[in-house]
Parts: C-alpha cells; structure tokens; sequence
C-alpha cells in the first residue's frame, strides 16, 4: 500500500524515529522519495540514519581518573612546623615589615584623630560613640586653634598699621636691632603733634613696640 | 547498583560510590560535549567541570524530579551553554574549518582500511553539519538521535514542553538533511543503518 501525504504528516515523529513496522517505513520511505511536497522528511530520515552510524567515542585515557583526582583526593597533610616555617619565613620578608609599619602608622594616625589615648586604651575607648565624641572634640580644638591664631595675626597686623601711622613721614620707621635691644623713640612727626589725640595713641604704641615689638616682631 | 542508590551513598561520603557514578558516565558526558563542541580538548575540559559542578551541587539532586542520568545531562547542557555563549566572539572570527580540525573515531569492530576511511570522513563531515546548526536544534537533535533520550526526558534537560522539544528535532533534523544531501553517497547511508 502506498503512502500518502497526509499519512506521512500525521505520522512523522514515529517514521522518523524508525518507529513504524517495517513495511511501513519502506513504503513510506518510498512514498517521501518520491515526493517533492515530503523530500524533506526523506532528507531527515536519511541524516538520521547517518547520525546512528556513528559509534560513541571512547573517553580519553586518564580523563576518569583526572575527575576522580579533582574530586575526592585528600588534600596533601603538611606538618605543624612545616606550615610554621613558611609562615615565620613570609614574616622576614623586608617587605612584611614595611607593611606592617605602614599599618601601624595609619593606625596611630586614625585613633589620634579620634582622641583615643593608646597607652591607656580601654574597651569603653572605642565604643562608636565615644570615638565619635573625641573625633568631633579634636576637630572643635583644631578648628579653635585655627581661629585663635588668625586672630593673633590680625592684631600684630594692626599693630604694625599702627606704628607706621605714628611714624612720621620720610622717615623711616625705627630699625630693628637683633638681641631684643630697644629702639630709641622716634621724634613725634608734626601731624602727630597737631592731633593730640594721634600724638598719644602714637605715644601708646612707641612704648608697646619699645617694651614688647623687638623681641616678637622681628 | 541503582544510580539513587550510589547517588545515597555519595551524599554520605562513599568515595567508591562516586567512582562508580564517574566511570558509568564519563564516556557518555564526553561524547555530548565532543557533539557539541566537535573538538576533543574543548570536550575533555567540559567533561571534567560537569563532574565537578555535578560532585559539588550533587546534594540538591533530588529522585523525585527525574532519574541521574537526566539530571547529567542537564548539568552537562547547561555548562555547554555557558561556553557557547562565552565563546561566541572568538567563534565568530575564526572559520569553520579551523575550528573543527579533524575527526578520528573508528568503529567498535575494525573495518577494512578503504571503509575505515570513508566512515572517518563520514564522521567529519557529520560533524561539521551538526556544528552548523544552532545550539537550540544542535542540543535537541544531540540528545535524542545520539544519546538516545527519550522526548520526555529531553524536555526535562531542556526545561521545555515536550511539544517544543519535538519541533526543535524535527528541525534540525530537516536542515541536517538539507546540509547533508549534497554530499555524495547520502542515501548509502540509510542501507549503512
């Protein structure tokens, strides 16, 4: 009995699994021969039966055992003074030693900020909240430090404004000797003698730069 | 002994066991990964790390799901996936000759020489084919015409209806037809069967 198209369609999976009874297969294998509508199940069929051909490769020598070594081997023992060894002569490395150095210097650095006290650590030190505290304490004592310093410059500034205005004009202001020796006081300019009250700010300020400027100013 | 029951004593430790699951299985895990791959290094290196995933991960296997066997070959799918995707680039710049050197299987009983010959030919170019489909038809076609499973077992590997699976065989077998009908002697192969 010969195949038709509809027959094939219907039946394919198992005709191309080789599924069907024998006379089946041969008459359909003849019907999709001939087929142009079927040729493509032909050319399956034929593909299949050339992929059953091929034998199953062996595995390669020695790969089961590769496996198995990756697998279950025991991990190689070493002795305790074997790994002490290597681990003591790691540690001589100069290299070691730099890092550690680094280390505990940034260390020191980083609990300085925190306003830690290392010779006298205890374990309330370093409670987050207390390093918090000596952290933003340090940073109000530095901030203070800053400001008091700027404010020591703004009044030897003003000071030095100052005594160049009492300083009369064209001459040049008192020179400074080394060795903290005082000045003669300069002769009062005619502005100054003119405006009592210049005249005695600029008397104030001779006798500060007199008692204090040499020593400091210089 | 019943691979659930090496699988048992694999989970309590039992190295014999596990030797037991690697030497029934290697050759099969090798020959999916040379199918797929068609080269023997890029097989052999797979075939080890399906092991190693399969050793590491074996405590989520569970019997209820699907036999040993399927589960394997899900694991092995999967990695080859991964180096499909991973070595897509470096494929795309090399031709296909370069990347598929040679095949050197012989059949189990010995052959005359002239059939020897024409049967590892008959090798290579079935390999070349199966390199050119794509790895969706490629895997699907591996799993049933040259491992032998079942639909319902491929659809487990694949994680997709049967219905799917079917249609991606049917496929790859056709274009495995149409790359492999030019080639002289194409129907001897059906009397070889």
């Amino acid at each position: 009995m010969s195949w038709t198209c509809a027959q094939l369609d219907a039946l394919r999976d198992d005709y191309l699994d080789g599924r069907l009874p024998a006379a089946d297969l041969r008459a359909a294998d003849a019907h999709a021969r001939a087929c142009p509508t079927c040729a493509e199940h032909y050319e399956a069929r034929l593909a299949i039966a050339w992929l059953r051909t091929l034998e199953p490769l062996e595995s390669p020598p020695g790969l089961e055992t590769r496996i198995l070594a990756l697998t279950v081997a025991p991990p190689p023992q070493e002795s305790f003074w074997a790994v002490f060894g290597q681990g003591w002569r790691a540690l001589q490395q100069p290299r070691v030693a730099m890092s550690v150095a680094a280390a505990v210097f940034s260390l020191v650095l980083v609990l300085n900020a925190l306003d830690v006290n290392v010779r006298g650590l205890q374990a309330a030190d370093l409670n987050p909240i207390n390093l918090y505290r000596g952290a933003k304490r340090q940073a109000y004592q530095t901030y203070a430090r800053g400001a008091r310093f700027v404010n020591d410059l703004r009044l030897v500034y003003e000071i030095r404004s100052r005594l160049e205005e009492a300083t009369p004009e064209g001459e040049a202001p008192p020179a400074k000797k080394p060795g903290g020796q005082q000045n003669p006081p300069a002769p009062k300019s005619k502005r100054n003698q003119a405006d009592p009250r210049n005249g005695a700010r600029g008397q104030w300020l001779l006798a500060y730069q007199q008692l204090i400027l040499p020593g400091e100013l210089r | 002994m019943e691979d659930a029951e090496l699988v048992r004593r694999c989970r309590g430790g039992d190295s014999v066991a596990w030797e037991g699951i690697v030497r029934s299985y290697t050759r099969r895990v090798y020959n999916l990964c040379y199918r797929f791959t068609g080269q023997r290094q890029e097989a052999e290196d797979l075939t080890q790390e399906v092991f190693l995933r399969v050793f590491r991960t074996l405590d989520s296997y569970d019997a209820a799901q699907g036999s040993f066997g399927v589960w394997l070959h899900r694991v092995g799918r999967n990695l080859l996936i991964d180096y499909y995707r991973a070595t897509r680039k470096q494929r795309l710049t090399v031709s296909l000759e370069d990347e598929l050197p040679h095949l050197e299987e012989r059949p189990a009983a010995a052959p005359p020489p002239d059939r020897t010959v024409a049967l590892g030919e008959l090798s290579h170019m079935l390999q070349q084919a199966l390199t050119r489909l794509s790895p969706e038809l490629r895997e699907a076609v591996i799993l049933r015409d040259l491992q032998g499973l079942e639909y319902r077992e491929i659809s487990d590997v694949l994680g997709i209806p049967e219905g799917t699976v079917k249609s991606r065989i049917n496929r790859g077998r056709a274009e495995l037809g149409r790359l492999l009908k030019r080639h002289p002697g194409f129907e001897e192969g059906m009397a070889r069967a």
